[in-house]
């Protein structure tokens, strides 16, 4: 997947629903099947046109071809091929056919009765129409651009706004794509839901700009409530995923690499730079206050961290409660820890000064 | 283990040992600025209601941190990082190798 790669936009008129593509549309125009009897007019089976190349219609998409008699369309229209990534458009639909199918089978076995989800009841407040397109389509116009014009903000731009650059953006919306919680998905009433886009970019602002979870609402298009959850589901995706690779321990080539970069201004048997700081917290509850005082009579949390020249992090480590000064919160660190028993570092990488070895190697830290 | 600076340096030697330990720490110091700046959500974390979501978070912030230094290193980062380190760029095969899985 290029996300640099353009979007091309096919607007559907009757649902109001924008779909990207990111080839070109090859066909004009989607044809509706009128054959169907559904209870919305929305729903139907869509013919792409034919393309250009092929005498054949390109792609009927049904992701349920197994059910074409049961949906009285003639087998042999059906285009039995596999899905296609670029066809977004008919995934909605076909999901959507997919759940008519499902409330059917489920009325012939008599489970009509049962709910089979809590969703919207009688007397409770209707969803609000948020437009999930529009924000969508913004989001889409803005950073990857829609319809073969280029996008409003270019790669320096980006990597201002979202504090990443567009290949670090990337890896991230790869890693999520595949995730259940964010696959794009469709509600019972056959309107596509958020991209997955869409709400990385949303919990992507809470945190990068440090907004309550009702700022990104005018924007993205999500309630305070999702986004909560995604920006919960999102930290918890990273600390799974990644946080072994990449806050994990260093291998004894980097080790030496750090050395050798330390020994040239100054410091040689150095390999990183511990330092702890307070992170206030405004919330504390008030049972927990004592513990959370800091020096400064703010309610805070300690973290501590080791990195090298380029703050780039090596060890992150927080949550030892404020009252506690620098030295004391250092003892829980697991990598203290570590170095107390003597697991770290590694004896064999080691550092000659002043015709001496040494095996133990240091870390610079504060007073 | 862990070097400290002098807390009262009488001796040149020891002067020039803190004036440079002070130099080279001002890193670790750079951090917090760094990565405040980069990620606002640590500065103001208003919204958490328990430490856990805290600590996830701080770990979050880390990871994209680094992510993003991996990602932008050739471009404003120390060069001498880039000449010679052997582990660059292992972040990006390793996160290529666990897609290709």
């Amino acid at each position: 997947m290029d996300l640099l790669a353009p979007f091309w936009v096919i607007n559907d008129g009757s649902h109001d629903t924008r779909v990207y593509h990111r080839a070109a549309p090859t066909a004009a125009v989607l044809t509706w099947d009128p054959r169907l009897r559904c209870s919305r007019e929305c729903s139907a089976i869509i013919f792409v046109a034919p393309t250009a190349t092929g005498g054949e219609p390109a792609a009927l998409v049904l992701h349920f071809c197994g059910s074409a008699s049961r949906l009285g369309v003639a087998k042999s229209t059906l285009f039995d091929g596999q899905l296609d990534e670029n066809l977004d458009l008919a995934v909605v639909r076909g999901a959507k056919r997919g759940n008519y199918v499902r409330r059917a089978l489920r009325v012939v076995r008599g489970r009509a009765g049962k709910r089979p989800n809590g969703g919207s009841r009688r007397g409770r407040r209707s969803n609000l129409n948020r437009g999930f397109d529009m924000g969508a389509h913004e989001i889409m116009r803005d950073y990857f651009g829609v319809g073969g014009e280029p996008q409003v903000y270019v790669d320096r731009k980006f990597e201002k706004l979202y504090r990443m650059p567009c290949a670090a953006f990337q890896r991230l919306s790869e890693a999520v794509c595949d995730e259940p919680w964010w696959k794009l998905s469709v509600s019972g009433t056959g309107r596509s839901q958020s991209l997955p886009i869409q709400t990385l970019v949303a919990a992507l602002r809470v945190l990068g700009y440090g907004e309550a979870y009702d700022g990104p609402d005018e924007y993205c298009r999500w309630s305070r409530s999702t986004m909560f959850e995604a920006t919960r589901r999102l930290t918890d995706l990273i600390v799974e995923k990644w946080e072994p690779i990449c806050l994990g321990r260093s291998t004894e080539d980097a080790l030496k690499h750090i050395l050798a970069r330390n020994a040239a201004p100054c410091m040689p048997g150095c390999i990183g730079f511990i330092d702890c700081a307070h992170w206030q917290w405004i919330r504390c509850p008030k049972a927990l206050a004592g513990q959370y005082y800091d020096c400064e009579g703010k309610r805070s949390v300690v973290i501590d961290s080791v990195c090298d020249e380029d703050t780039h992090i090596l060890h992150f480590y927080s949550g030892v409660p404020g009252r506690y000064i620098y030295k004391n919160a250092l003892e829980s660190s697991p990598f203290v820890l570590d170095v107390n028993v003597g697991l770290w570092p590694p004896r064999r990488v080691h550092c000659t000064l002043n015709g001496r070895t040494r095996r133990l190697l240091l870390y610079t830290a504060d007073q | 283990m862990f070097s400290m600076p002098h807390p009262e340096p009488d001796t040149p030697k020891l002067l020039v040992y803190n004036r440079l330990q002070e130099a080279i720490r001002k890193n670790a110091e750079r951090l917090y600025a760094v990565m405040q700046s980069r990620f606002n959500g640590l500065l103001r974390p208003a919204h958490f209601r328990m430490v856990e979501r805290m600590i996830n978070t701080g770990r979050t912030v880390a990871v994209l941190h680094n992510i993003a230094m991996e990602c932008t290193r050739a471009g404003f980062l120390a060069r001498r990082r880039v000449q010679g380190a052997p582990q660059l760029g292992s972040l990006a095969d390793e996160l290529a190798l666990k897609n290709a899985d």
